[in-house]
């Protein structure tokens, strides 16, 4: 791995402040890489901060600290103006599409203005490219001339899947594109990311909080928890051979966790997600292999075996 | 607009009954008002027949102290009205959505800034506003068309703006940010558009609020000045006593010609309001 | 609490200075004082001179800055012509507006309260119908349009209520005499207030009555009458006061017309002489009691919101 990344993410941080000036750290000193035609996942409960960092990523929030490199370019320095003609490059798909399309205009109008704003085609061409796109989607052509109302909600999905393939990016920003479907659509959609990225060369990031979604989609991922990656590695190793607590729990929480074995007891943790504890681990009093030193050290990431590394004290011990 | 929402629009919209009845009576009032030198035979600003006289066959309406038709005048009047108050609210419309636009997209000071103007403006006893206005510019029409204008937009640009706030963390708009839209491409192709259904409403209500004020400040004198007619300066010469009780010709016309502007705007606007609230859609 | 309170008093300053360099501004669009004071046969010197004496010769913002300093000082200049003091020239007037505002709100609500939520609780029903439209009637129906009319029925043809005034000439003016006197103009103020508040009301009471607490509090088996005031009235009046204190910038502009009709010898009446006359000091000093008490009343509408509601805590 010689090659530089296509995104670099450098200990970015993000404080949010909530009413009577409470901190909420969203996101505590994230670092990762992602190389071109990569598929990076990243996995965690609800409001650990892995939206966040798509956001911060995308531009649409800044970061307190942290660096964000795209292509060798620091794009979290520029200004929107600056980065304006950059964002072609890189495209985001929600997790709600209904509310990621304006009710008001037709399909084509909603592909073809991203396409015009950057001046990718001539005017002519429009709309071929556009008819193209949708294909590309698995939609028909002929639909471009409908509202967004008229589909359904994997439909819908696909368009936004297709604007954001009108631009030619390199990298896709996946937040969470499949939660909100039923689960006969999240493995068309799955499917379709999958034939995408091979035959459009692309890189993404996907971030979900369905383990097997994530696992299906991603070469490498994250787990997050309270801002923080606690455990990052290949897929496969990370499911096979985690060495986070956290990481395990989750697994084991999973109900088609085929790779559990059954008659092991599973791993529970205690209690609900918390704010952070006052020193130690952020999992301190939910960790079930909890030790004293625990409570005083904070454990930092670090690689356990190639390619993997975990931030808990006690990884080595727990290594099975 | 998609047809099959409009559809529902209309559809809501006529199960008031009162309001498709109002609607009927304006399109009637405005094209009597705007085919009004040719349904009457006579002038509103010259003499045609004798001084304050009762209705007859000639002048339905009576005619006004110095001899003018009233029904002639009335007709004018209306026209002028209206026109006063559709001017005065195109304006305030206009710069409410601007301002409001502005202040809801770009937030930080400039919205701190034209929010407290916005305050200033509304908190302010407007017809206080409007009656050192009137007395500080030459009264007439110009100067009526402008000072409504400018006196209402307050409402409209606080709705704007609230509307902005809320679309503005919509998905299709933070998605229209990282495709690297331009802001004049945002605000006024993907958030105006999804603005405008309740701005329209407001608007009706503005409608007829600035009909009201144009009356009330042509009544006392500060509005368009005779001899051209205005709804509010028929009314003026019916202060004195004798008027009032011995020729109700020369004031209940007029009278009823506002209150029934005022009525069908106002049902009209209450009757769009209800068929665009969301929860009725069922 | 206080802490609040203080801070949103310190808020409403900039608004304040906001509002007096307006009317200073609109006050020189006028055009100068001197215009005003002079008669045509002064000659350029004596006019240089009155000039130089008022300090009109200085730059319009230090000018500003002196009116500023003479206002700190209590001084609201002279009226023109009677060469009153324009605060004492206010100060006389207030009371009799402050009367006719005050009736006028208490009947209005009074009215608007009962109405709104009778027409709530019969929603869709020909009651609710019937008063929803005669509201919008109401409300369309312009002031002083109302106010021909009422004089036309209660003075020229029944001869019940006298036309105009305070107290009837001559006489001291006793409390029913008064009363008498006060009816019509509170009519046409009040009639307004109820009409839109009533919907106001109505919707409001509406929508607490689709909420869960409420259709528990009926499905627990306390009375229909006793759930909606009891439990109902208390959230639904809270919007109410916003848009009251709203209203109250709107009140005063309509006892300006009420009281040129009616010849009722408030600040109105003064606004409409001070403007007809264009006596600028006067307008000046009218304007800038108006803005005090519009922000007092936003103020105090925060004060009676913190009151009524629980959750808010400053």
């Amino acid at each position: 791995m010689t090659e530089t990344p296509l995104l670099e993410v450098h200990n970015l941080t993000k404080t949010f402040f909530g009413r009577h000036h409470r901190k909420l750290l969203a996101v505590d000193n994230v670092s990762f890489a992602i190389h071109r035609g990569e598929s990076f996942g990243l996995v965690g409960e609800s409001g650990c901060g892995k939206s966040t960092v798509a956001r911060l990523i995308m531009g649409l929030e800044q970061p307190d600290s942290g660096e964000i490199i795209l292509n060798g370019q620091h794009i979290h320095t520029m200004s929107e103006r600056a980065l304006r003609p950059l964002r072609m490059h890189y495209q985001m798909v929600f997790q709600d599409a209904a509310s990621s399309l304006n009710p008001r205009r037709r399909i084509a109008e909603i592909l073809a203005d991203p396409i015009r704003q950057h001046h990718l085609l001539p005017e002519a061409q429009i709309p071929d490219r556009v008819a193209e796109i949708l294909e590309t989607v698995g939609l028909q052509p002929d639909m471009a001339s409908r509202y967004p109302h008229e589909f359904s909600g994997g439909q819908k999905q696909r368009i936004c899947i297709a604007r954001a393939l009108g631009l030619q990016p390199d990298l896709l920003v996946l937040d969470e594109p499949v939660s909100a479907l039923d689960v006969s659509i999240q493995a068309q959609i799955l499917n379709l990311l999958r034939d995408l990225q091979q035959r459009l060369h692309l890189t993404y990031l996907f971030i979900g909080h369905g383990l097997g979604a994530v696992r299906y989609i991603s070469d490498r991922m994250a787990v997050m928890y309270l801002g923080r990656i606690l455990e990052t590695g290949p897929s496969e190793t990370l499911f096979t051979h985690c060495l986070h607590p956290y990481t395990l729990a989750l697994l084991d929480a999973s109900p088609s966790a085929r790779y559990a074995d059954r008659n092991r007891n599973r791993v529970i943790l205690r209690g609900e997600i918390e704010s952070l504890p006052a020193s130690g681990c952020p999992l301190l009093h939910r960790c079930p292999a909890a030790a004293d030193a625990c409570a005083h050290q904070l454990p930092v990431l670090h690689e356990i075996t190639p390619g993997h590394s975990a931030s808990c004290t006690r990884a080595e011990l727990l290594r099975r | 607009m998609q047809t099959s929402a409009l559809q529902a629009f209309l559809g809501r919209f006529r199960r008031h009954r009162m309001a498709v009845i109002c609607l009927y009576l304006l399109v009637c009032m405005v094209a009597a008002c705007l085919l009004g030198p040719f349904l009457s035979p006579y002038s509103p600003t010259t003499k045609s027949g004798g001084f304050s006289a009762p209705p007859d066959a000639q002048h339905i309406l009576g005619t006004d102290k110095i001899g003018r038709d009233l029904f002639t005048r009335l007709l004018h009047a209306t026209r002028i009205s209206l026109a006063v108050g559709l001017l005065a609210t195109l304006i305030s419309t206009f710069i409410g959505i601007f301002l409001g636009l502005v202040s809801g997209y770009f937030g930080g000071l400039a919205d701190r800034l034209l929010m407290s103007l916005t305050d200033m403006v509304m908190s302010f006893p407007y017809i206080l506003l409007i009656l050192v206005a009137a007395a500080i510019f030459e009264p007439g029409f110009t100067s009526m068309v402008l000072i409504l204008g400018f006196v209402n937009w307050p409402g409209v640009a606080r709705l704007v703006r609230g509307n902005v706030l809320s679309l503005r963390n919509t998905n299709f708009i933070q998605n229209d940010r990282t495709a690297g839209m331009k802001p004049a491409y945002i605000l006024f192709r993907e958030i105006l558009p999804n603005t405008m259904a309740p701005v329209l409403v407001y608007a009706t209500s503005v409608f007829a609020l600035s009909i009201l004020d144009e009356a009330a400040l042509s009544y006392l004198g500060m509005g368009v000045q005779p001899p051209s007619p205005s709804l509010g300066n028929l009314l003026s010469g019916a202060e004195s006593l004798s008027v009032l009780t011995g020729k109700p010709w020369m004031w209940i016309p007029a009278g009823s010609v506002i209150i029934l502007l005022v009525v069908c705007i106002n049902f009209i606007g209450d009757a769009m309001r209800d068929a665009m609230d969301p929860r009725n859609l069922a | 609490m206080l802490k609040y309170f203080l801070r949103k008093l310190l808020l409403a300053l900039p608004v304040l200075l906001g509002i007096t360099i307006i009317d200073f501004l609109i006050m020189n669009c006028a055009g100068s004082p001197l215009d005003m004071m002079t008669g045509p046969r002064m000659t350029a010197a004596t006019k240089a001179s009155l000039a130089a004496r008022l300090g009109l010769d200085r730059p319009l913002w230090q000018q500003y800055l002196s009116w500023l300093h003479e206002i700190l000082h209590g001084n609201f200049g002279y009226a023109y012509k009677s060469n009153q003091p324009v605060l004492e020239l206010i100060m006389s007037h207030l009371s009799p507006t402050l009367l006719l505002m005050g009736v006028s709100l208490i009947v209005g609500l009074a009215l608007a309260v009962p109405l709104g939520v009778y027409s709530a609780v019969h929603r869709y029903e020909k009651q609710d119908y019937a008063l929803v439209s005669l509201s919008f009637l109401t409300s369309s129906i312009p002031g002083f349009f109302l106010s021909m009319l009422l004089i036309y029925f209660f003075t020229v043809r029944l001869g019940w209520l006298p036309s105009g005034g305070m107290v009837t000439a001559g006489t001291g003016g006793g409390f029913l005499d008064r009363l008498r006197h006060l009816i019509m103009p509170v009519l046409v103020l009040s009639i307004p207030i109820a009409a839109s508040n009533m919907r106001y009301i109505r919707s409001s009471v509406l929508e607490i009555l689709e909420t869960d607490y409420m259709r528990t509090a009926t499905v627990k088996g306390i009375g229909h009458r006793l759930v909606i005031w009891r439990h109902g009235m208390r959230n639904a009046l809270l919007p109410i006061v916003t848009v009251i204190g709203m209203q109250i910038p709107g009140l005063f502009g309509g006892a300006v017309i009420v009281e040129k009709i009616f010849n009722w010898p408030g600040l109105g009446l003064l606004t409409m002489d001070a403007v007809m006359t264009r006596n600028y000091p006067l307008i000046m000093g009218i304007c800038l009691l108006s803005a005090v008490v519009v922000l007092l009343c936003n103020l105090l509408t925060d004060l009676i919101y913190g009151l009524v509601d629980p959750t808010i805590r400053y």
